[in-house]
C-alpha cells in the first residue's frame, strides 16, 4: 500500500490550501476598533466558571492528571 | 516623547497611530494562518484590543511589530481552536482552476478537511512552514517557542495528517 511521504504531503497541502498572495483588509478597521474599545467589558460566562471549578477540583483530587492536561494545552 | 513610549503610557492617539501603521501587517499575518479574510479582519481588531489592554506590559525599547505578531498568532490559534469544533472550511481563498476535475477537487477538499482536523497548535506552524514557507525562526518568534519546538510540531502535524488522509482513504 502506498504511503504519503513528507514531500507529497507538502505538495498536497499547497495544492489544497495555496499560499496566500498579498491581501489587504477590505475596509478601514479603525471604526470597528473604536466600537470595540467603547463597548462595556463582557462578564465571564457562568460556564467558564463551572469549567474552571471542575478543573481545579479534578487537579486537586488527581494531581497526576496535570501532566495529561498540560500535554493537551 | 516617542510614539512607543506614549502608547505604553496609554495614550490613545499613539495607539491609533500604531493601529494604522500595523493593521495591514497584522491582518496579512493572520490571514496566512486562518485563510479566511473576513475572520482575519475580526481577528485583527481582536489582536489590537488585546494590545490596547496590555499596553502597560509593552517595553518601548522592544519591537512593536514582533509583539503584535505574537499576540496576533495567539488570537489566530484561539480562532482555529473554535473553528475546529464548529464549521467546515471557508472556500473564498483558494481559487479553483477550470482544469480541475471533480476527482481532483474532491481530493483537495479531503486534504484540506484532514488538515483542519489537526489541533490548532499543529495547524499554525505547519501552515506557516509547509505552505507559506516562513523561516522557522520567524514562526518560533511568533509562537513564543523555540525553533526546535516548531520543528517538532510540524513533524507531528505531518504525522497526524498522514494518518487522517489514510483514514479518509486519500492516496498519493
Amino acid at each position: 500500500m502506498s504511503q504519503w511521504n513528507d514531500e507529497q504531503i507538502r505538495e498536497a497541502l499547497k495544492a489544497a490550501l495555496p499560499p496566500v498572495a498579498d491581501v489587504e483588509p477590505r475596509r478601514d478597521l479603525w471604526p470597528q476598533m473604536l466600537r470595540r474599545m467603547d463597548a462595556p467589558a463582557p462578564g465571564i460566562p457562568w460556564l467558564d466558571w463551572a469549567v474552571a471549578a471542575v478543573s481545579a477540583l479534578l487537579l486537586l483530587s488527581l494531581p497526576g492528571a496535570a501532566q495529561i492536561v498540560l500535554y493537551f494545552l | 516623547m516617542e510614539l512607543l513610549e506614549r502608547f505604553a503610557q496609554g495614550d490613545q492617539e499613539a495607539f491609533e497611530a500604531l493601529f494604522r501603521q500595523f493593521q495591514g501587517q497584522v491582518f496579512r499575518w493572520i490571514v496566512r494562518i486562518v485563510r479566511d479574510p473576513a475572520a482575519a479582519e475580526d481577528l485583527t481588531v481582536e489582536t489590537f484590543w488585546r494590545i490596547y489592554r496590555a499596553h502597560a506590559r509593552f517595553r518601548p525599547d522592544g519591537s512593536f511589530g514582533a509583539w503584535a505578531r505574537r499576540i496576533a498568532t495567539n488570537a489566530a490559534i484561539d480562532h482555529l481552536n473554535r473553528r475546529r469544533m464548529e464549521q467546515p472550511l471557508p472556500d473564498n481563498l483558494p481559487q479553483e482552476t477550470q482544469a480541475d476535475s471533480a476527482v481532483q477537487r474532491e481530493t483537495r477538499e479531503k486534504i484540506a478537511r484532514a488538515f483542519r482536523q489537526l489541533p490548532a497548535k499543529y495547524q499554525s506552524p505547519a501552515m506557516l512552514a509547509l505552505v507559506e514557507e516562513e523561516p522557522y525562526s520567524e514562526i518560533a518568534a511568533a509562537l513564543g517557542i523555540s525553533e526546535g519546538a516548531v520543528k517538532t510540531r510540524v513533524f507531528r502535524a505531518v504525522r497526524l495528517l498522514r494518518k487522517n488522509l489514510e483514514l479518509l482513504g486519500v492516496k498519493p
